[in-house]
């Protein structure tokens, strides 16, 4: 009985709760943007990480059925007050967004190089 | 028997209570004045102010909450939506959604920027596997650049890392210069943001119209003479302090110019960028005649 406790303790404590920032990301079946993706969630979504899986780049998310990897910079660990669609949902009905479009919006978040021009010894 | 014994002492018990408040009543001893006083000096009065006071500051963040839900975006977010929905749309003329190698030119921008003080400048690249854009930067947030570069264009011209900045720069100064915006912008765009959706409705034209805009801009009109030479003067006075990284940026011109004149699928480059050839002449110091 103890010893089922004590698995039950560690294997709670390997599971995160995190929340989509981007207006949409992907879920991949491995740790790399161009690897399959296996479906799309829209900002604020919550996922559950088990962080024993997770690297500094790729989060390991399980949803439901999906299991793959997010990209860690996609999501946080709490909610997302300035998600563009909350933000704008007036704006967002007119824009009036199909399902492709979200694939690829999220697709593009995949895709970006990112960088900043920062002072010399200022940390990104 | 314990139990009725109990029942008949608590009625006794109640029954002397209400007499002697009654009897105090009577007397006037109890002063409900006195009673409100206490309550008052206790706080509770205090207490259900800063509730009400609460509840009243709730309702009023939810209102204005719900008036910037029908907004429309502020200026920064507009952009940024824009130029994503408009990459979105044109995925399949641009070819974005292709696998290629890490490039490492994010590292070397940041040297660039760096040496040229433009610090606080977030950005993000997306290489195109197509010739229709071969550079060009698209307006985001605040300080935000969305660049666009062509790995084609690049292997064409076999442009290095340090190059491929310098084009990445000369975009940059075009975008701070505001030459994107100002062209794509419809006339009265500027009195919708962030204005509530009931002062001033729109509708999807709007959008469509501001669509429009880019796609002719980024494949058809591009940059007027007025702006590239004053882009170009401009990187020729942030360069010439360092003339290894002049003449690179004058020898990626050069290359340009080469390219568009001999290969019929950038033929384009020169009326988007007008042109290769004239910003050679500006970057060439006058001589001085004696």
């Amino acid at each position: 009985m103890m010893i089922l406790m004590l698995i039950q303790i560690t294997l709670a404590s390997t599971m995160d709760r995190v929340y989509v920032q981007q207006p949409f990301t992907h879920i991949h079946h491995s740790a790399s943007r161009f690897s399959m993706i296996l479906t799309t969630f829209e900002c604020n979504h919550p996922l559950t990480i088990d962080t024993k899986k997770s690297s500094s780049e790729w989060l390991h998310a399980l949803y439901g059925e999906f299991e793959g990897f997010v990209m860690a910079e996609h999501v946080g660990d709490q909610r997302n007050e300035n998600c563009l669609q909350y933000k704008y949902p007036k704006f967002f009905e007119v824009l009036n967004l199909g399902i492709g479009d979200m694939h690829k919006w999220a697709r593009l978040l995949d895709l970006f190089d990112e960088g900043e021009s920062l002072p010399s010894g200022v940390k990104k | 028997m314990i139990l009725i014994f109990c029942l008949s002492f608590l009625w006794a018990q109640e029954t002397k209570d209400q007499t002697t408040l009654e009897k105090a009543m009577d007397a006037g001893f109890v002063d409900f004045k006195e009673v409100k006083e206490v309550l008052q000096k206790d706080g509770l009065k205090k207490e259900a102010e800063q509730r009400q006071q609460k509840v009243e500051t709730k309702k009023t963040i939810r209102k204005i909450e719900q008036k910037q839900k029908i907004r429309f975006p502020v200026e920064e977010d507009f952009w940024e939506i824009m130029t994503m929905l408009w990459l979105v749309q044109n995925s399949d003329i641009l070819k974005w959604d292709f696998k290629r190698p890490a490039y490492g030119v994010s590292e070397a921008f940041d040297d660039l920027l760096s040496w040229t003080g433009m610090f606080g400048i977030r950005y993000k690249i997306l290489y195109v596997n197509g010739p229709s854009i071969s550079h060009m930067a698209f307006p985001g947030k605040k300080n935000d650049v969305i660049f666009i570069l062509s790995v084609p264009f690049m292997k064409a011209i076999d442009l290095s890392k340090t190059e491929i900045t310098l084009l990445m720069l000369e975009d940059l100064l075009r975008i701070n210069k505001g030459y994107f915006k100002e062209t794509v912008s419809p006339k009265d765009l500027k009195e919708y943001f962030g204005v509530e959706y009931q002062k001033k409705p729109y509708s999807k034209q709007l959008i469509d119209q501001v669509m429009t805009n880019y796609s002719d801009f980024v494949f058809q009109k591009g940059f007027n003479f007025q702006q590239q030479f004053e882009v170009t003067k401009h990187m020729g006075e942030i360069l010439k302090s360092r003339l290894n990284i002049w003449n690179a940026y004058f020898s990626v011109i050069k290359r340009i110019d080469g390219l568009v004149k001999s290969n019929t699928l950038y033929k384009d480059y020169n009326r988007l960028f007008p042109s290769p050839e004239l910003q050679m002449q500006w970057l060439t110091p006058a001589k001085v005649e004696r």
